[in-house]
């Protein structure tokens, strides 16, 4: 009994989360990213040294207690000099970003085939014609050497081509 | 001065009489308020939330798919209620029993519970004659429970007019009703079962599964009454439909899952002594009113292993609470109580733990992560991230040996990104040591991160099955991490103040059933506090065990 004193301390945080979102996350429902048709299409950087084309799709996920349908982008890598070489062609995959609730942004995780590691990708939307493209490399993945780092820029403002 | 005794005495008469009125009045009002059952509306503000409250509960503990062993010609692994979908839009909320109640009907009556009045194999897929609901009592101790309660009435009960069924709910039913009531768990387990005639209990049901393979009919006899039983078994076919549109085809699909039990009604038949009866009468919850169905038995917890056998088998013979006794009720496994002191008492018991992030804490002023890692057997080793970035040289799983791992406590130092709690790589890389069977004690180990924002936490496994679900669900795959690393960005954000963080970290281990437990340390790191969330309040409570 001595060992087992229990103070409650009640902290009242209901201002805490009032940004959040109640994500519905069963029954198969689809949470419709209102704005991804203004990720489609192909994009560049200012300097034109890095170009994308994106096109967007509904998928379902259904796994454990999980059923939603959720929108898709897939984004290839069509163009990207990297120290004088054209390495656009070395990334055999399509980055498969997901939208969960977060209506302005994209995101997923890469894997960077010139370095070798997973690197996180976001793509947010700043206008119609401008979207934000990020990478990083994720606090502590068990595939990376991160003393590689990545070939993508960490940030870079990509306009309608 | 006689006739002024006599007024008096008639006065006094009259006020004593008038007193005795009011007394009995209040008396029987009184009475009459103790024993009654009936239901009461509540105000919109406590339906509000008592409806979110049964769906966070529901989501959270009934709707747990569960592996149908009955299924009979199931096209793939569908689980009981897998099909099974609630209108959450469509509540009768009210007041019953001393508790409150959600009342739900089935979307599409995407669930029948039929009685097979044709043949012992045949399917009946659709049946006016019966209804299906869901309950969620939340009792006056704020303990929840939930139950399937289906209704198949009978012909002469419908008599060609079927919105008659409709009336009967858990809150009333017709004082006429006959046929039959039957409970079933949120999995899909028989709870209890009456036969109705118009109104009346006159019979309580009892459920086999799997045999007999054809209805039968036989006697048996009981052996402490002088009284025969003659009983039959009927089949009741389930079927589960999970319906939806293909989004490629545009075409309605429905997949369905056909289970068949038998529900198995007895009749005592006099045998030369007093008849015991059957069925019928009393309720657990301070009796019946008419128009009230009774509620479902009690749970029964299991006694301890080693103790006294457990009823279980086959056939059960269930009686609701106060009934004629004789039934057994089975028992529901109910996991030991965790006690949060264990956690902390564990986490204090790492010796050199206080030291390391009282070091790290000296070191969140570098340019990049810090961390130890003790292992089994040897000197914690120090690591370090790569300088300017928010990442840490965490040790890969495959360089670790098996069950070698008891702690891990790494920092977030100061940056415009770093967060003041778990990343999701933190969370995936606690996930991953476990699952890939590297940490020495499940029970013990520990992640820790200390913040620059002056926070430090550590996460244990609270309670393993939904942990390994969770892993499943969210870190077996990319898909998975993915996933969960779009929801995590809905909670936290390196933008939130610490307070939100914390809320949201615990908020989303609570809605994603992660298995997870935070604990918190207080400034010097000599003392820890078991952080629980309570979804309806939006609060944190903090146990200390000083």
């Amino acid at each position: 009994m001595k060992n087992f004193l229990i103070v409650l301390s009640v902290l009242f945080c209901n201002c805490a989360n009032a940004q959040l979102k109640n994500l519905e996350l069963t029954q198969g429902k689809y949470l419709e990213n209102p704005i991804k048709n203004d990720f489609s299409g192909n994009w560049k950087s200012a300097g034109s040294d890095f170009k994308l084309s994106i096109a967007n799709e509904k998928k379902q996920i259904k796994r454990g207690t999980i059923d939603i349908y959720v929108d898709f982008l897939n984004v290839k890598v069509t163009h990207f000099i990297k120290g004088g070489s054209q390495i656009a062609n070395r990334f055999t995959l399509d980055m498969s970003l997901i939208s969960v609730g977060n209506n302005n942004e994209f995101s997923g995780t890469y894997r960077d085939e010139v370095s070798g590691n997973n690197v996180k990708i976001n793509l947010k939307r700043i206008s119609s014609n401008e979207l934000l493209f990020t990478s990083s490399l994720p606090e502590i993945d068990f595939t990376n050497h991160t003393e590689k780092g990545s070939v993508f820029p960490k940030l870079v403002t990509l306009f309608k081509d | 001065m006689k006739n002024y005794f006599s007024r008096f005495a008639e006065r006094h008469l009259a006020f004593t009489f008038f007193l005795l009125s009011l007394f009995i009045v209040v008396l029987v009002y009184s009475c009459k308020k103790e024993i009654t059952t009936s239901t009461t509306p509540l105000d919109n503000t406590v339906q509000s939330i008592t409806i979110k409250e049964a769906k966070a509960w529901f989501e959270t503990n009934a709707k747990i798919n569960k592996q149908s062993s009955q299924a009979t010609n199931s096209l793939n692994d569908r689980k009981w209620n897998e099909g099974i979908n609630l209108d959450w839009n469509k509540p009768d909320v009210y007041s019953k029993f001393k508790g409150s109640f959600v009342e739900l009907p089935l979307v599409n009556s995407s669930v029948v519970f039929a009685f097979d009045r044709t043949n012992a194999n045949g399917i009946t897929q659709q049946n006016n004659y019966t209804k299906t609901s869901f309950i969620v009592q939340k009792d006056s101790l704020g303990v929840f429970r939930g139950w399937y309660m289906v209704l198949i009435a009978d012909t002469a009960f419908i008599n060609g007019n079927f919105a008659r069924l409709n009336l009967n709910t858990y809150k009333s039913h017709d004082k006429d009703f006959s046929g039959r009531l039957l409970y079933y768990t949120a999995q899909g387990e028989f709870l209890a079962g009456w036969r109705y005639e118009k109104g009346i209990i006159t019979n309580t049901l009892s459920v086999t599964s799997g045999i007999p393979a054809t209805p039968s009919k036989q006697v048996n006899s009981k052996q402490d009454i002088n009284v025969a039983q003659l009983c039959y078994s009927q089949p009741v076919v389930t079927t589960t439909a999970s319906c939806f549109t293909n989004p490629a085809t545009g075409m309605y699909d429905c997949t369905y899952t056909y289970t068949t039990s038998y529900i198995t009604q007895c009749y005592d038949v006099p045998d030369g002594g007093g008849s015991g009866g059957s069925g019928g009468g009393g309720s657990g919850g301070g009796g019946t009113n008419p128009g009230d169905f009774p509620p479902p038995p009690p749970p029964n917890p299991c006694p301890p292993v080693g103790g006294v056998a457990i009823v279980g088998g086959q056939h059960v013979n269930l009686v609701p609470g106060g009934g004629g006794g004789g039934g057994t009720n089975p028992c529901t496994p109910v996991p030991p109580p965790e006690d949060p002191c264990d956690k902390i008492r564990k986490q204090k018991a790492k010796a050199d733990l206080k030291t390391q992030l009282a070091d790290l804490k000296s070191k969140l002023n570098l340019n990049y992560e810090t961390g130890y890692l003790k292992s089994v057997g040897t000197v914690a080793q120090y690591r370090t991230g790569t300088p300017n970035t928010l990442s840490w040289d965490a040790p890969q799983p495959s360089s670790l040996a098996n069950a070698s791992l008891e702690y891990i406590v790494h920092s977030h130092y100061a940056a415009q990104l770093s967060l003041s709690t778990f990343s999701n790589s933190d969370i995936n890389a606690f996930f991953q040591y476990v699952q890939q069977n590297k940490v020495a004690n499940k029970d013990s180990f520990s992640f820790s991160v200390i913040t620059s924002q002056g926070t430090t936490y550590s996460m244990m496994i609270g309670d393993y099955q939904k942990f390994t679900s969770a892993f499943t669900t969210y870190f077996s795959d990319q898909l998975g991490r993915d996933l969960f690393d779009n929801i995590y960005n809905n909670y936290i954000k390196a933008g939130n103040t610490t307070i939100q963080n914390e809320t949201n970290l615990l908020s989303m281990i609570n809605t994603l059933n992660m298995g997870i437990s935070v604990l918190k340390a207080n400034t010097d790191f000599s003392n820890w506090v078991v952080e629980s969330y309570d979804p309806i309040t939006n609060t944190i409570t903090l146990k200390n065990c000083n």
